[in-house]
């Protein structure tokens, strides 16, 4: 438990140093998320980035996307439905720590509250808020600790928090199954490939698994496309239709869509990702499965398992199935950034909606608080799965638990 | 010696070979040995002299590149081409073994417990969990480790490494094995901690009438424990006989190199010497290419022409049919050492 605690202190600390990482590097990088081929007019781009804390200081910034230093009001009626940041009537009297005095005049208007490194930006003051809770305002903190993302910036209606809710299901969607795929297949494949070693089926495990990671998403995508839901679905239509005379079908539609390329929908819609995926994912979990069993197999402590008596499926299963799942489960934290990778082609390639789509879209856009919003969402994924991984570890291997005594 | 008696196991021109990447290796060259109800044999070698894969052989226990001929014969079956599935309920049960490294021969991921009921379970379908667990704690307690209750949920980079070779031994008796074998048990082991289990196996050997091959290259352990001793060199047997005939009245040039190898604390300040322990010259030959004729034969201090040509084989003694050697050479132990003392 104390170790659980400690490694969640752990956690804590690298999301944050990631975190300012991604933030400064994507603003010192060239261009910015409001330098199209047509820039907007000093005034607005002036006001746009006044509106997305641009004009602060670095720190400033980060704090700022942070504790979540801007509020504005998002919708006249004061539903707020999907606002997180604080919403603010109109014309609500805003005093600011300089002492001057403020009316918010349109819908835009932001508030500023206080920040240790730009003191002249100014604070709700208690009477503005307590103004605004008369006129039956809902109030609302922001920022990255409160669990907002803000707004995006090329598209200055959508709350990145939209993008993260519709995206990361629609990714977890191939992204599980192909996962299940790959370790379901993979870590027998492996174990099998390992209690063979040097003979044929051996062999067919390690080329299975080798094609699959040798051949890129990139690759496979098309390919898989092209024979499953074109080559196969010609291939029943003229069975169905045109030899067996299946007029019906015919008549219905003009093919069977057995396997279908893309878009979303039933669970086929999904086959042909997962695979894709799954596949690519297969070859290192066969190849980490099998060296993990390998080694097992040939440990002293399998040879007395041995002379024990015991059959093969007790000293597999019993013996060397923990230590050989080892080096699969450390492949579970890396996996994650794999996915990711691989969820860029695949999203492109089956027109799936998913975190990958807006993670290139951000990149390119230099869309700030989108791409922050992504990277942080993958960086939490990463981070959480390899906190599992490590208590899954320390549940597997008695020698961890107990905090030393290796041998 | 009386009548002659059937062996509980019999070796029977024995080979084992390795298949490895440079070559063929010649582990194990034919050999004879017969294994006796209730006796405690030793084999004595050099490292790589093919003491531990003989046996290793004869459980099924071979690298996978192993390839073995000949037999090894018990209870009317032989067990190098049984299969797995008709060996199994002979490993551990009627033939058990314990191995040179406790520190790695326990599954680091399961508890002693775990580890003991399996092999008590796997051969006593019928037995249950608290019986084989009762059985366990009994047998802990036999091999002297305190608190056997506790310690059976303990995992095994809890123990010590004495602790869990006892734990080994205690599981290796569990199903009261006709056969032990004991390879190397106490190598590992300092020197206090190798006394103790010494004691355990020379307590539980008479007491459960069980045969006992003593795998080792500490011939003072095999003076102490064993009754017969076979002494090989280069994958052959040099030598067989009653421990103290062999010890005392050597005849291979080998076992005498061996014996006058062995270091030992000076009996009395006169015999004190500042002489450098003696140390046989070369090394043994290369087993991908063993020699033609005998394989001792440029290290042995007697050797003639004859014994580059030809490989002697083990054959019984003139003047004592139990005892066994394989070595042209009829001289007495006395002329031999003389021999070998004059040609360093």
């Amino acid at each position: 438990m104390a170790y659980a605690l400690q490694r969640f202190g752990q956690m804590l600390i690298i999301v944050i140093i990631a975190l300012f990482a991604v933030f400064s590097t994507q603003r010192l990088a060239p261009g910015g998320p409001f330098d199209g081929e047509r820039p907007p007019p000093p005034a607005i781009l002036e006001n746009l980035r006044a509106y997305y804390d641009m004009d602060l200081s670095m720190p400033a910034q980060f704090y700022a996307y942070l504790f979540g230093m801007a509020g504005r009001e998002i919708e006249a009626n004061g539903t707020a439905g999907k606002a997180h940041w604080f919403v603010v009537p109109k014309n609500a009297e805003i005093t600011t720590l300089g002492g001057t005095t403020d009316r918010s005049t349109d819908d835009d208007l932001f508030v500023r509250r206080f920040c240790p490194w730009d003191q002249w930006l100014g604070q709700v003051l208690p009477g503005a808020r307590a103004q605004m809770r008369e006129n039956g305002t809902v109030f609302r903190k922001c920022g990255v600790v409160r669990g907002d993302f803000g707004l995006s910036m090329a598209r200055r209606s959508i709350y990145v928090n939209d993008y993260v809710r519709d995206g990361l299901p629609a990714t977890l969607k191939y992204a599980i199954p192909s996962l299940l795929f790959a370790l379901l297949l993979g870590v027998p494949m492996g174990f099998y490939a390992a209690y063979r070693q040097n003979k044929p089926a051996d062999f067919i495990m390690i080329t299975i698994g080798m094609f699959g990671t040798v051949v890129p998403n990139l690759v496979m995508a098309p390919l898989l496309i092209f024979l499953f839901a074109v080559q196969l679905d010609a291939f029943f239509h003229w069975l169905f239709v045109e030899t067996l005379e299946w007029i019906e079908l015919a008549r219905r539609q003009r093919t069977l869509n057995l396997i279908p390329s893309g878009k979303t929908g039933g669970v086929m819609h999904y086959v042909l990702p997962t695979l894709v995926l799954g596949t690519g994912l297969l070859g290192r979990i066969v190849r980490l499965s099998r060296a993990g069993a390998l080694e097992a197999l040939r440990s002293n402590y399998v040879r007395t398992a041995r002379a024990k008596g015991l059959p093969a499926h007790v000293i597999l299963l019993r013996h060397v199935f923990k230590p050989a799942i080892l080096p699969v489960l450390t492949y579970m934290g890396p996996v994650t950034a794999f996915i990711l990778t691989g969820s860029l082609v695949i999203e492109r390639a089956f027109s799936l909606p998913g975190l990958g789509r807006q993670f290139i879209a951000a990149a390119t856009d230099r869309d700030y608080t989108l791409l922050m919003g992504t990277t942080v969402i993958l960086l939490l994924a990463i981070i959480l799965l390899n906190f599992i991984v490590d208590l899954l570890y320390t549940w597997l291997d008695p020698r961890i638990r107990r905090g030393g005594g290796r041998s | 010696m009386s009548a002659p008696r059937t062996p509980l196991l019999s070796i029977k021109d024995l080979h084992i070979e390795f298949d490895t990447p440079d070559g063929t290796v010649k582990a194990v060259n034919g050999i004879n040995i017969d294994l006796f109800k209730g006796e405690v044999l030793g084999i004595v070698g050099e490292s790589g002299s093919g003491k531990s894969q003989s046996w290793m052989a004869t459980l099924g226990l071979l690298a996978e590149n192993a390839s073995t001929s000949g037999a090894v014969l018990f209870d009317d079956h032989n067990l190098l081409n049984l299969p797995t599935r008709d060996l199994n309920p002979i490993r551990g049960n009627r033939i058990a073994m314990v191995f040179q490294d406790p520190m790695t021969s326990l599954n680091p991921y399961l508890t002693v417990e775990t580890q003991m009921i399996e092999a008590l379970r796997i051969h006593q379908k019928d037995m249950s969990k608290p019986a084989a667990r009762q059985r366990c704690i009994q047998m802990l307690d036999r091999v002297a480790i305190p608190d056997a209750d506790r310690r059976l949920k303990q995992f095994p980079h809890e123990l010590s490494g004495g602790m869990r070779q006892r734990v080994m031994i205690a599981l290796a008796l569990l199903n009261d094995p006709e056969i032990l074998i004991a390879d190397e048990p106490t190598t590992a082991l300092d020197v206090t901690i190798q006394a103790e289990i010494l004691d355990i196996l020379l307590a539980l050997q008479p007491e459960r009438g069980m045969a006992v091959v003593f795998i080792t290259h500490a011939l003072g352990v095999v003076a102490e424990i064993c009754s017969r001793v076979c002494v090989m060199y280069a994958g052959q047997l040099a030598e067989v006989g009653p421990v103290e005939d062999v010890f005392t009245d050597a005849r291979h040039p080998y076992t005498l190199s061996l014996l006058k190898a062995t270091p030992r604390a000076a009996q009395d300040t006169t015999e004190q010497s500042n002489e450098a322990l003696y140390a046989i010259p070369g090394a043994p030959p290369n087993m991908r290419m063993p020699p033609q004729g005998c394989p001792f034969e440029p290290r042995c201090a007697c050797a003639n022409s004859e014994c580059s040509q030809e490989n002697p084989k083990l054959e019984p003694l003139d003047d004592a049919p139990e005892r066994l050697k394989a070595c042209f050479r009829q001289q007495s132990s006395a002329e031999l050492t003389e021999a070998l003392n004059h040609g360093r």
